[in-house]
């Protein structure tokens, strides 16, 4: 593609107006200097098209970063022509656009191009091709070629680093089974025996198999584990630009993920992803923001609808945490029809509610009032709320919901 | 890249040392041409690179006094220039005028040039200042700054794009992995890629820029270098070249003895190629001089000596009459300008006919053979225009000229020696009578001397006592352009069409940078001219078989003036040998072309046929890219690939072919309603390829039936509604 610039359109204009001149006054050399106008105009406009031919870019960089994060990458342009190459332009859209100039890339060379991107937005950023310029050597018009230079890179969720969470504290001992994991330790409830390892206490010192068993016998406890939180994300929907509704929303869960791994929780994640409900996963820490990072809008069941399906996958799980925006159909009757099987079920569920009037959206939201009924219902059924208007009340999550009021 | 960095300063010294270094070329281009005076020269010298220096020290300064006092001067410049533009009367007084402004402009701005745009400003200026002297340039010395002007420019034009390109850019670190070949190459290479770009694409503007004819502005320049005047000024013919008037034993190399008041057959010699004069004009013509109606057998001379005296009226103009018969064919306006370089006779030459005369002598004399001469002679660098009313005559409107001329005229241009001898007037007879019209008449005569007599500047001198045009048709047929046309003059007399003798010089050979005629002593020329009655005196030159028409559109173009120098050269760099050579190449290379002009179909059935064979050439390599086209089962399979590629499903290498087809089932809905016809292809293809026993005859055909299928349903389902 050649596209003229504003000196190549000089050129041709100036040639025009000294043609007119020597066509006036019949003056031959005035048809020398327009025609070496023109010649530097259309020479000009061909000479970029050889310039970003026979290069090739190679793009280095970092698989994952945060938001906000400035991130490394390294653009290998290699000339596999003869001829030098100069005045090169690479514009990368991978991440954040870049623009870089090598003055020349010399035949059989590569150059090397560093770079740093802040990274703006959470997502899998995919990227299939560069775009190579040049208007060497006049400027008169700029030759652009697309070359394939695939790339990928996991843009990972801004998180709050967050202390104890207090809706973990009172959830570790409810629910059925939840509260033991499987894990031996220094608990209360027994699980077994084993030979004496040296550091042992004597007070763990199982006699009557001691006796049978001729040397020093222990008994082994089982560790107490605090209970797992399951953090559903509402996908159904987004909005704004910069930082979105949904970015807010994996912004909350993912620091109450990793907050709840720091605190030895286990963690399951559940979101729609595509057509699909995801059932509820456990994840570590690095899945766990890898997939908050990989998720979109799906447009497809309503967050509602969604803890429908979730509920059948609650068993093991102490705690709810939920993360939705105000779209239109997370509404109180809703919501309330949606919560109060779990938190009849004994499950302690927290709602992080985004205020997604903020951002906005084309999305029906709810209105103020149907917020108050949301907050409202949801409280009656025994669900705690907090409310997310950006990232600095995400710290917010660190007090207890009454202190916050 | 941001709107704060566009503002910044300049700091490139390399930029702004090649701006100012392309600021003094054009400076010093106009002052070449003398447009300068001397203060204004000396002044811009000094000042444009003091003021360069001083504007890069303080190009970081906002600099409000200082942009006060050139604004101030920038003013008094613009009323200087004002001022001497008023009584500007041509058009190189304008110029004149012009360039000083730019200069001065030029010496204003290089004191402040903070920033990058205000030397493109600069450039900007130094063209119109090179365009400027450009225009009032008439030789090729002016190449001499064109040539660095250009280097300069396309050195700024890189250095500054490059600075442009790299601040839009990101900040980067850049480093070279030096894996390659050396960089000098490289950048040769690059560099040859550009030059040779750019050189053919200015070479192939430079010939298809058409040379049309300019409209008159202002008065056309004249201006007078030295006044030598004709002492005793009568009317006549002064040739300070022939001193004895071209009496007896004169030559031609003394100058052409034409140009004065006889043009004597007997004479020989060869003109030197001394350069003239210069003219400046939209197409060749004949750059007439004087006229000739009495023959005596041996040499032409003028039977009306009367003239009259023109003068300026009020305006630069000298109007010129026309004392001729009268004309009434359609005329186009051509305005010519003669720089001259040698001395020439007081003769004011001109296109035929002229109406206006800009000439630095407020006083003319008109004969009435249309002939102009000055009281002062034409010295070196005496410049003066000519305006010219040029008859458009074409065949058709020649011969439907009348025939009849009155008595007197008849007589005076029918004249023939006593002497003359019948078998001149046999000949002109049966060359002519079976033409019906005086054109047909003129044409005939013309022909039959170019067939039947031979050019030569060195003919054999007549005996004594012979009728030069009676021994130049029938004995010696040999001669020069005074021959032919006294020779064309005399035969279209004695069948009583009214001729007579011109002389002046031909076009000359145009130059291809200057663009002006440089016309030679050797240019020196005679020519025929016929009067059609009712129409206007047609010029016709029976030596090079010019015939009377619009010059056409081919002569608009410098290409022919350029092959012609590239031959001029040619000849005289090629040793002799090789000249044989390559004329005998050259006339090879014209007979067939002339034979292709000529059996032009089939010059048409060749190159159909040659289009055929390439075209069947590049068929059979693309077919051989491709491979065989596939047949059988295996074309059912393409076919199958074809369709669902053009669905977005292109299969890849890698993939097998009942991969593909679950694949297309996983991915397609045309697939999933098209799974037998799929599957039936893909397991016809697999028994093909891969099986022990090749699929029966009716299998591929119900493989390919199958595929068919397929596409015409994926051609349904791509449909737009509306058209289904």
């Amino acid at each position: 593609v050649v596209r003229v610039r504003r000196r190549g359109v000089g050129l041709v204009g100036g040639a025009v107006l000294l043609f007119l001149a020597g066509t006036n006054i019949q003056s031959g050399w005035l048809f020398v200097f327009s025609s070496l106008l023109l010649g530097a105009a259309v020479g000009g406009a061909i000479v970029p098209a050889f310039m970003v031919r026979g290069l090739s870019v190679e793009r280095a960089g970092p698989d994952e970063a945060f938001v906000g994060e400035d991130v490394p990458v390294e653009l290998a342009v290699t000339n596999h022509r003869g001829g030098a190459r100069v005045s090169i332009g690479v514009r990368d859209p991978h991440i954040a656009p870049a623009s870089v100039f090598l003055a020349r890339v010399g035949a059989g060379q590569t150059a090397v191009a560093r770079t740093e991107r802040r990274a703006t937005r959470r997502g899998v950023t995919e990227a299939g091709t560069v775009t190579l310029t040049s208007s060497a050597p006049f400027g008169v018009a700029e030759s652009r070629r697309t070359v394939p230079c695939p790339g990928r890179m996991v843009i990972l969720p801004r998180v709050v680093l967050l202390g104890r969470l207090p809706f973990f504290e009172e959830g570790v001992a409810s629910g059925d089974d939840a509260s033991v994991g499987t894990r031996r330790g220094e608990g209360t409830e027994y699980a077994g025996v084993r030979e004496y390892r040296r550091g042992d206490s004597m007070r763990h010192v199982h006699w009557p198999a001691t006796a049978r068993h001729g040397s020093l016998v222990v008994r082994e406890m089982e560790r107490e584990r605090p209970g797992s939180l399951a953090i559903v994300v509402d996908t159904w929907a987004d909005a704004g630009t910069g930082e979105t509704a949904l970015d807010l929303c994996c912004t909350v869960a993912g620091s109450v993920a990793l907050a709840a791994l720091a605190d030895g929780h286990e963690i399951r994640m559940a979101g729609e992803l595509g057509a699909d409900a995801s059932a509820l996963v456990r994840m570590g820490r690095s899945e766990a923001l890898r997939w908050l990072a990989a998720l979109t809008p799906s447009g497809g069941s309503p967050f509602p609808t969604l803890l429908h399906e979730v509920v059948t996958g609650t068993s093991g799980v102490a705690s709810l945490f939920l993360v939705f925006p105000t779209w239109k159909p997370n509404a109180a009757p809703r919501m309330h029809s949606a919560v109060a099987p779990l938190t009849a079920r004994g499950l302690r569920v927290t709602a992080a509610i985004v205020d997604a009037s903020r951002f906005g959206s084309r999305t029906p939201v709810l209105l103020p009032r149907e917020m108050a009924e949301l907050e409202s219902a949801l409280r009656s059924c025994g669900a705690d709320v907090r409310w997310v208007r950006g990232t600095e009340d995400v710290r917010a999550l660190e007090h207890r919901s009454e202190e916050r009021r | 890249m941001s709107t704060k960095r566009r503002y910044q300063a300049e700091d490139s010294v390399a930029l702004r040392v090649v701006v100012l270094a392309i600021t003094m070329v054009s400076v010093g281009a106009v002052m070449a041409q003398g447009a300068l005076d001397p203060a204004t020269a000396a002044g811009s010298l000094v000042a444009i690179p003091a003021g360069s220096w001083l504007s890069y020290r303080r190009r970081r300064l906002a600099n409000v006094g200082l942009k006060v006092v050139l604004a101030g001067a920038l003013v008094a410049a613009l009323a200087a220039f004002l001022s001497r533009v008023r009584y500007a009367t041509s058009v190189d007084d304008a110029r004149v005028a012009l360039g000083s402004l730019f200069v001065w402009v030029q010496v204003i701005h290089a004191f402040d040039v903070p920033r990058r745009r205000d030397l493109a400003f600069s450039v900007v200026a130094s063209v119109a200042l090179m365009a400027e002297a450009a225009s009032l340039s008439v030789d090729p010395r002016f190449g001499l700054f064109l040539l660095p002007f250009t280097g300069l420019t396309v050195a700024w034009l890189y250095l500054s794009d490059r600075a442009r390109a790299a601040e839009e850019a990101d900040p980067a670190t850049i480093v070279v992995r030096t894996a390659g070949r050396s960089g000098t190459a490289g950048a040769v290479r690059a560099g040859a890629l550009a030059l040779t770009v750019v050189t053919l694409a200015t070479g192939a503007v430079f010939l298809a820029t058409p040379r049309f004819p300019g409209t008159r502005v202002l008065a056309p320049p004249f201006s007078l270098a030295n006044r030598v005047a004709v002492p005793g000024f009568s009317g006549a013919v002064v040739n300070p070249a022939l001193p004895d008037g071209g009496g007896p034993g004169v030559t031609r190399e003394q100058g052409y003895p034409g140009f004065g008041n006889r043009v004597d057959l007997r004479v020989r010699g060869e003109l030197s190629d001394r350069l003239v004069m210069r003219v400046r004009a939209p197409q060749p013509a004949f750059w007439r001089g004087q006229a000739y109606d009495t023959f005596d057998g041996t040499a032409w001379t003028a039977s009306v000596h009367e003239a009259v005296g023109v003068t300026t009226q009020g305006g630069p103009a000298i109007d010129i009459p026309d004392l001729g018969p009268p004309a009434a064919a359609p005329e186009q306006t051509v305005v010519q300008t003669f720089y001259i370089a040698r001395q020439q006779p007081n003769i004011v030459f001109g296109a035929f006919r002229p109406t206006e005369v800009y000439f630095p002598a407020g006083r003319l004399v008109v004969d009435t053979y249309g002939s102009i001469r000055s009281p002062i002679l034409l010295e070196p660098d005496t410049v003066y225009s000519v305006v010219s009313e040029e008859p458009i005559t074409s065949a058709s409107s020649l011969r439907a000229a009348g025939t009849v001329w009155p008595a007197a005229f008849l007589r005076q241009y029918t004249q023939l020696p006593r002497d003359l001898a019948p078998r001149v007037v046999r000949l002109a007879h049966q060359i002519t009578d079976r033409e019906p019209t005086v054109y047909d008449k003129v044409i005939a005569v013309q022909r039959w001397l170019s067939s039947h007599a031979r050019y030569t500047l060195h003919p054999a001198p007549d005996p004594p006592g012979v009728d030069s045009v009676d021994w130049f048709l029938f004995e010696r047929r040999t001669g020069f352009c005074e021959h032919f046309a006294s020779a064309m003059a005399v035969l279209l007399r004695a069948v009583g069409i009214p001729a007579r003798l011109a002389v002046g010089f031909d076009p000359g050979a145009r130059s291809v940078l200057t663009g002006y005629y440089e016309v030679r002593e050797s240019d020196a020329h005679a020519w025929v001219e016929v009067y059609y009655p009712g129409l206007s005196w047609v010029e016709y030159d029976p030596t090079h078989r010019v015939p009377p028409a619009d010059p056409g559109l081919g002569a608009r173009f410098i290409a022919p003036e350029v092959i012609a120098a590239i031959g001029r050269f040619l000849a005289r760099a090629i040793p002799g040998p090789m000249k044989v050579v390559a004329g005998a190449v050259g006339s090879a290379v014209a007979s067939a072309a002339r034979w292709v002009v000529r059996a032009w179909p089939a010059g048409l059935v060749l190159v159909a046929s040659l289009v055929l064979v390439a075209a069947w050439i590049v068929r059979r390599r693309i077919r051989r890219r491709r491979g065989p086209r596939p047949t059988g089962a295996d074309a059912a399979f393409a076919s199958l690939c074809t369709t669902f590629a053009a669905r977005g499903h292109a299969r890849p290498l890698t993939r097998t072919p009942r991969e593909h087809a679950d694949a297309l089932l996983a991915a397609d809905t045309l697939a999933r309603q098209e799974r037998f016809n799929i599957e039936t292809v893909v397991r016809t293809f697999e028994q093909a390829r891969f099986a022990d026993r090749p699929p029966e005859e009716s299998e591929i055909r119900a493989a390919i039936a199958a595929a068919g299928r397929i596409h015409q349903h994926a051609r349904v389902v791509d449909e737009p509604a509306s058209i289904r």
